[in-house]
């Protein structure tokens, strides 16, 4: 009796615990819900006021338009730039990942180490090493994708490589060629359909990872290649609450859902991220 | 014909295959058996082409294959954990060599349905690999590996992931498909029963190399050394003399007349727990005392001592024998195999 009582005294603590921990991590993030979605005008003009008009509702997505009219070239520009990074992580680490894996070189494996570097080198360092080294394209969008892929492919090899190198793929490659598949044949119609479900977890990683890149994109950005993240500092520091906080509401509204389908499919691949090859 | 030669290979300091060369037999199957470790596998895939022998020849119709990769030799495959295509459904994964073989889609589809209709899953057609169970994934592997008409047929262990009952009936159902189609089969597998079963011809590997070849009757009752005959079923081994001239073979508790094989003085000599039965005194060739009876089933094991010697004896009398039972024994001379010691 004085064990079960002492076992409920543990799970009630143990639920009280989660719910104060869950309570001081969305709490920030609900203040910045009801900054984006509250009409605060009773606060005083603001200089966005001409976004909420003569609004005198309680809730207004005023604020949202006046991001949307601001910086909606900045939200346009991360987007493409994210799915440019998905489709080239893809199309370059799905082929060089199976190369790497399926050689079993020393120097194979010295490319892969490389291949993992960038992820080892501080943002800022990486930023002034590309304005360094490529100053006579400073200015071009693809330079921000360079460096967006610096960050992103050593994530998607991974994931691939680490699927690639289960026992299971490898047999399913020997029996393909057992029953006559070529190179060719078994990369297309074994090792890609295997490999779909790390790819798609890899894109939702690199998708995130490339939405949300502060330091790349903040010391590469332009006044005419503005990211995303770049424009939601400058709402931090040149506009108001409400109005930063609509912009940190659209950026939310991207990334949450890329990361709760990681969530949702990709538990088995952040597992393998963290075994040794 | 399927020939190899000499086949060597070995992993870093490890020879896993020695000068490995059998002829196997056209359109039979053809077992290959050993402990664990013993090159089984290996053997199977240096003929398949998916491992490449340090030195040695794969012959086919005469054609030296050895360098030919294996999606080229035309071989079927059938792996111990099936390796099926997740990917793919059941007729998916038979049609897939044929896919790659770039066969139309109605005559791809029409082989397939074939294949799975002598593996008699023809109703599994839509299923989903992971829809269907381990005795059914068996077939779809063994139906992948046909319908593609292969010249032959390679398979490792591809029972052995099943219970000893399914095991049984699918054994006696791929001998039926075997003998159908009178392809040239390798079978590798660690389970006596199944290699004495289903080959017509068998070889015990050991240690990467071929002890013994033969039919399986021939390998059972005429070992060619020690290891086989320890190997291979239960036996019992003693030292024992030959004796010139007179065909006499000394046990250490019994001398025995009339013994067909001569090793010299020294030898060592096998008998198998059947080829010794229970007699009247007077026809005994000696007398033991019952350590212990065991009923196996379909007959009775005992555990006898004779002299300071264990011996081991199943007799298809199924009475229990008290512990101390005197027994009176007597070999049968063309079961006795004898080797120099």
């Amino acid at each position: 009796m004085r064990r079960r009582r002492a076992v409920s005294f543990a799970m009630i603590a143990a639920h009280a615990v989660t719910w104060v921990l869950l309570i001081v991590i969305t709490a920030p993030v609900l203040v910045v819900l009801a900054g984006a979605f509250f009409n605060t005008s009773f606060l005083g003009l603001a200089s966005e006021q001409w976004a909420t008009g003569n609004d005198r509702t309680f809730l207004t997505s005023s604020w949202f338009g006046y991001v949307f009219h601001i910086y909606g070239g900045s939200l346009a520009f991360s987007l493409g730039l994210a799915f440019l990074c998905v489709g080239a992580c893809i199309l370059i680490s799905v082929p060089a990942a199976y190369a790497i894996v399926r050689t079993h070189s020393l120097r194979s494996r010295m490319l892969e180490e490389l291949a993992l570097l960038p992820l080892s080198v501080p943002g800022i360092a990486m930023s002034i090493g590309l304005i360094q080294a490529y100053s006579i394209v400073r200015g071009q969008w693809w330079l921000i994708l360079c460096g967006h892929l610096l960050y992103t492919m050593p994530l998607m090899m991974r994931v691939l490589t680490s699927a690639l190198r289960s026992s299971e793929t490898a047999r399913l490659e020997v029996a393909a060629e057992s029953l006559g598949a070529s190179w060719r044949q078994r990369f297309l119609f074994v090792v890609i359909p295997n490999l779909r479900h790390s790819i798609i977890v890899g894109s939702l990683l690199v998708f995130a990872i490339s939405w949300g890149e502060f330091n790349v994109s903040f010391l590469l950005n332009t006044p005419l290649h503005q990211t995303f993240p770049a424009a939601l500092y400058a709402t931090y520091t040149g506009n108001s609450f409400a109005v930063s906080s609509a912009a940190t509401t659209i950026f939310l509204a991207v990334v949450v859902p890329a990361l709760l389908a990681l969530q949702w499919i990709g538990g088995g691949e952040f597992t393998r991220l963290e075994q040794p090859a | 014909m399927l020939e190899v030669r000499s086949l060597n290979k070995t992993f870093g300091a490890r020879h896993a295959i020695k000068d490995f060369t059998h002829r196997f037999a056209d359109g039979k199957i053809t077992t290959i058996l050993g402990p664990s470790g013993s090159g089984k596998s290996t053997a199977l895939a240096l003929t398949a082409g998916l491992k490449e022998p340090d030195s040695g020849t794969v012959l086919l119709n005469g054609h030296d294959i050895t360098a030919l990769p294996p999606e080229r030799r035309g071989f079927g495959v059938v792996f111990q954990n099936y390796s099926l295509f997740p990917h793919l459904d059941v007729i998916g994964n038979v049609e897939f060599g044929l896919r790659v073989r770039r066969i139309g889609k109605a005559e791809r589809r029409r082989r397939a349905l074939e294949a799975l209709k002598l593996a008699r899953i023809e109703e599994l057609a839509n299923r989903h690999i992971t829809q269907i169970s381990g005795g059914e994934q068996q077939r779809v592997a063994l139906a992948r590996a046909i319908a593609f008409s292969p010249s032959i047929l390679l398979m490792d262990e591809p029972l052995s992931a099943l219970d000893a009952k399914l095991r049984e009936e699918l054994r006696e159902e791929l001998l039926r498909l075997l003998a159908t189609l009178a392809i040239t089969t390798i079978y590798v597998t660690h389970d006596q029963i199944e290699a004495m079963s289903l080959g017509s011809e068998m070889i015990i590997l050991n240690d990467g190399a071929i002890e013994q070849s033969g039919p399986p009757a021939q390998l059972y009752l005429r070992p060619a050394n020690l290891f086989v005959a320890t190997f291979l079923g239960d036996s019992n081994v003693f030292p024992a003399e030959c004796e010139d001239g007179s065909g006499g073979l000394r046990l250490p508790f019994a001398a025995i007349n009339a013994v067909p094989n001569r090793n010299g003085p020294k030898c060592w000599a096998m008998v198998r727990p059947d080829a010794m039965e229970l007699v009247e005194p007077s026809d005994a060739d000696f007398s033991a005392v019952v350590e212990s009876s065991t009923f196996m089933g379909n007959h009775l094991r005992l555990r006898l001592r004779a002299g300071s010697d264990r011996v081991i004896l199943d007799t298809q009398n199924r009475r229990p024998f008290a512990s101390d039972t005197p027994v009176y024994v007597r070999i049968k001379r063309e079961e006795i195999s004898t080797w120099p010691r």
